[in-house]
């Protein structure tokens, strides 16, 4: 018989704190639970329990609520105690402390401790919030276990070291320090003599790295000592270790300071209402993107102000002309609805295309968002509506179809319009930035995994050969981020604000990948001091989801646009990416409106004013209904693949 | 505080299930068919009706014990829809195992499921062992589409092994699982000498013949 585990520590009061996916409220729920250290046969534990699991055998329905109003599948299997336990076990955490591979502990200020635990595989669990003390005390038990360092770039990580003797094993020779699988280098170093020149490096610096956190090494060394050893080994490099996060290593083109910017209220009622003119019209445009940019807009006002914002109606419309547009729209989207729904069955045996599309709609339609409110419940009529929607989008662009991730970007949209022709048009005017995403080559896709990569390269050297060298060069990791613009990583107030802010253009092109740069900054001394590997990494970036700080990563985004923006010695290739140099070849006023304004040569174009919904910056061509091909169209040439213009960069 | 005997600094006992063998295991098939189903279920014990669509991939890992062996699976759960057929290779290459998953009330994902064998044959070493598994067999009194000779069949041909699996009831998905790790250490020993596994799969097709039992228990 198994013997009774021993109970080393246990403290109450310690929550998990979820995402509400509610429209109508921002407020996290917390589910209450115990923390034990546990000495069980097979190990030592760390284990949290929720407090309703114990008490659910006899369940009361007010648990019930309470699991309801979180957002777990209420449905109908919900309703028996044991699925009920099942949900709430979901939460629970258990792992052996061995498994630890380090944790990260709350900032100084914030309210009260908490702790992310963090293991060797890369799996991350959500923050264990001790709102009522006892996280320091766990710690000290721990300490008993495991050889604990705080991490020398990130005060709030903690690195338990282990030993791992093939680190040390490892000669330099194969850290291949100069092979890259993505092209040859000399060509690269042609191209870019300087970036590639200091990734080499600071794969040396990798390397040192990893060697000298060996506890053999470091355990009794002083941080500053390491940091030390560092600068020695390598006579001539520059390596700074500032405790700013960000920029502490070899890289010799500085960006200047990353400045601190502030974010501010969204935009609220008065304000938009001020901002038309008698007949309705937006006066100052760009004036009221900056405001939505700086703070998003009310949730009571995003109704309107998305239609914008997605070219839905033009921003020099009036009251009258919306009212025609909106009419017009409405034909338009049952004439297209209509095509699919009066396909008989007769004839759909014999369309197997449209079977196919129908097949993969419904399915991802049965499984989209159903912990939200809006889509909750066994037969949400609300479902249907998803489902009609994408069916009729597949007749508006029968080349696209449907694919993957489209549900994900409709029912944020649905869930603010609540109206199925408006939340219809909405949708493709998202869908006209994003398409490229979807095709077929995935073209869009990897041009942007590209981009990454580039700025990357060039505002953080050090992560990024890391990346390099631990087989994530790719930036994989970062597909479902850009798929879908990180709508599974946020909770739904947060993907809304996200989404309008985006829609701005502002500050730049491109800006989400400023963004996957920032949440990936706030993530590199986790990944670097964990020395995760490709599996570890992925698994990292999919578990970090709802524990991303939109407000900091949407600041930290624009600091690095700033820093871009001053730095004079940013390449061309760089700026092109986020818009910041205009091609020689032809005059384009401004950059492109278009977040994704890649190959767009290929793409099905189908009839309707679309095309004006695209730039809907520049200004308005007359009657909105003459759907001309703008000559502006003026995306081909700014693809920054092949930039021929050699980089004039030196390593002085 | 609990004034219990601890082991010193450094956690000197043994950690269990150290020098576990590793095997990269990868999950393919038809979008809707129950890949994230069955691993949630391998791994966590959990069924949702409702699991969202992989968007990407997901990674999880679960340690099983085979014959005393610790098997820790690595497993990569791949987006089914076509589309992202492209992205698959990234995750297949240098897996030791494939669980071909199809949906037994669909053909379509059947058919799909042939073109994922087929691809996984022709692109990955001869040593690479799939199963090809037919889930939400809970469904089969109501809308079976693919019948299990015919599945046995096409699996007997092409080396395979076959198991229907529920990932909603967790019918036959430890089995599944325990098989490919017996899989693994079985082909430990014979992988020198045989270029293709058939005869080894070949063998699982006929259940008595093969002791699956003994890896249960112990």
């Amino acid at each position: 018989m198994a013997a009774q585990p021993q109970m080393l520590f246990e403290k109450d009061s310690v929550f998990i704190h979820i995402n509400v996916n509610s429209h109508t409220s921002d407020k996290d729920a917390y589910i209450p639970g115990k923390v034990y250290l546990l000495h069980k046969e097979e190990g030592h534990f760390i284990e949290w329990k929720a407090e309703d699991v114990v008490s659910l055998d006899n369940h009361s329905d007010q648990d019930w609520a309470f699991i309801g109003s979180v957002g777990y599948k209420p449905d109908r299997e919900a309703e028996t105690g044991s699925t009920k336990i099942d949900l709430q076990k979901k939460y629970n955490i258990s792992f052996d402390i061995f498994d630890l591979k380090s944790f990260k502990r709350s900032a100084p200020n914030h309210g009260w401790a908490y702790i992310i635990f963090i293991l060797k595989d890369g799996t991350t669990y959500p923050a264990l919030h001790f709102h009522t003390g006892g996280s320091k005390a766990l710690l000290k038990e721990l300490e008993n276990f495991l050889h604990i360092k705080r991490s020398a770039n990130d005060s709030r990580l903690f690195i338990i070291q282990d030993h791992d003797p093939d680190m040390l094993s490892k000669s330099f020779d194969e850290l291949q320090l100069f092979s890259d699988s993505s092209g040859d280098l000399v060509s690269k170093f042609i191209k870019d003599p300087y970036t590639t020149t200091l990734g080499g490096f600071s794969k040396v610096t990798n390397f040192l790295r990893d060697v000298l956190m060996q506890p053999e090494v470091s355990v009794s060394r002083p941080r500053e000592e390491v940091a030390e050893l560092l600068q020695e080994d390598i006579p001539g490099m520059e390596i700074s270790h500032q405790d700013e996060p960000g920029f502490e290593v070899v890289t010799k083109t500085r960006l200047p300071k990353r400045p601190d910017v502030s974010r501010a209220t969204p935009l609220a009622s008065e304000v938009w209402s001020k901002h038309m003119d008698t007949d309705g019209r937006i006066k100052d445009v760009d004036q009221i993107k900056e405001v939505i940019f700086r703070g998003g807009i009310d949730a009571t006002i995003r109704i309107e102000v998305w239609k914008f914002l997605l070219g839905y109606y033009d921003w020099s419309s009036t009251y009258k002309s919306r009212t025609e547009e909106r009419k017009r729209k409405v034909d338009d989207y049952f004439r297209m609805k209509l095509q699919w729904k009066t396909i008989s069955l007769e004839q759909e045996k014999r369309f197997s295309l449209l079977r196919e599309r129908k097949g993969l709609i419904e399915k991802d339609v049965t499984r989209t968002d159903r912990t939200h409110k809006f889509f909750e419940g066994e037969g949400n009529p609300n479902l249907q509506v998803l489902n009609d929607i994408l069916m009729t989008y597949c007749m508006y662009n029968f080349d696209l179809g449907y694919v993957q991730g489209m549900s994900d970007l409709l029912s944020p949209i649905l869930v603010v319009m609540e109206n199925e022709v408006d939340a219809f048009w909405c949708f493709a005017g998202l869908m006209d930035r994003v398409y490229t995403n979807f095709e077929m080559d995935q073209k869009g896709m990897k041009l942007q995994l590209s981009q990454i990569h580039q700025l990357m390269q060039f505002v953080d050297t050090e992560l990024c050969s890391y990346l390099e060298s631990h087989e994530s060069g790719n930036f994989y990791f970062c597909f479902r981020w850009l798929l879908i613009l990180f709508k599974r990583e946020f909770n739904f107030p947060d993907v809304q604000r996200l989404w309008e802010v985006l829609w701005t253009e502002k500050p730049c092109k491109n800006f989400h990948l400023l963004i996957c740069l920032a949440i990936l900054d706030s993530e590199k001394s986790t990944l670097i001091e964990n020395k995760f590997g490709f599996t570890e990494i992925l698994k990292h970036i999919n578990d970090i989801c709802f524990a991303i700080n939109l407000d900091e990563s949407l600041k930290k985004a624009e600091g690095i646009f700033e820093q871009l923006k001053q730095c004079k010695k940013t390449p061309s290739h760089v700026k092109e990416i986020i818009g910041l140099q205009v091609t020689p070849t032809r005059s384009i006023p401004k950059s492109s409106s278009m977040p994704n304004t890649f190959g767009r040569e290929g793409s099905p174009r189908l009839d309707l004013p679309i095309h004006l919904r695209e730039n809907n910056t520049s200004a308005p061509s007359s009657g909105s209904g003459t759907a001309v091909t703008t000559p502006e169209d003026s995306s081909i040439e700014i693809l920054p693949e092949n930039t021929e213009q050699s980089v004039t960069l030196v390593c002085n | 505080m609990s004034g219990l005997q601890r082991p010193p600094p450094g956690g000197g006992s043994g950690r269990p299930g150290g020098g576990a063998q590793q095997m990269k295991l990868v999950l393919l098939g038809d979008q809707g068919v129950g890949k994230s189903s069955l691993a949630l279920r391998f791994v966590r014990g959990d069924f949702r009706e409702d699991q969202e669509a992989t968007i990407g991939a997901a990674f999880l890992t679960q340690t099983v014990n085979v014959q005393g062996k610790n098997i820790k699976f690595d497993i990569w759960d791949t987006a089914g829809q076509e589309r992202y057929h492209s992205l698959a290779p990234m995750y297949y290459r240098g897996a030791q195992a494939a669980i071909v998953v199809y949906d037994i009330t669909s053909t379509h994902s059947f058919e799909q499921a042939h073109s994922w064998v087929k691809e996984l044959q022709k692109e990955t070493g001869p040593d690479v062992i799939i199963a090809l598994a037919g889930n939400k067999v809970d469904m089969a009194a109501e809308t079976r589409a693919v019948m299990k000779e015919e599945a046995e069949k096409y699996a007997m041909e092409h080396g395979l092994f076959h198991l229907e699996t529920s990932a909603k009831t967790g019918y036959n998905v430890q089995n599944l699982f325990q098989t490919l790790a017996q899989e693994i250490i079985r082909n430990d020993y014979v992988v020198t000498q045989t270029r293709h596994r058939i005869v080894t799969t070949a063998d699982l097709l006929g259940e008595q013949s093969y002791p699956r039992r003994r890896t249960c228990c112990s």
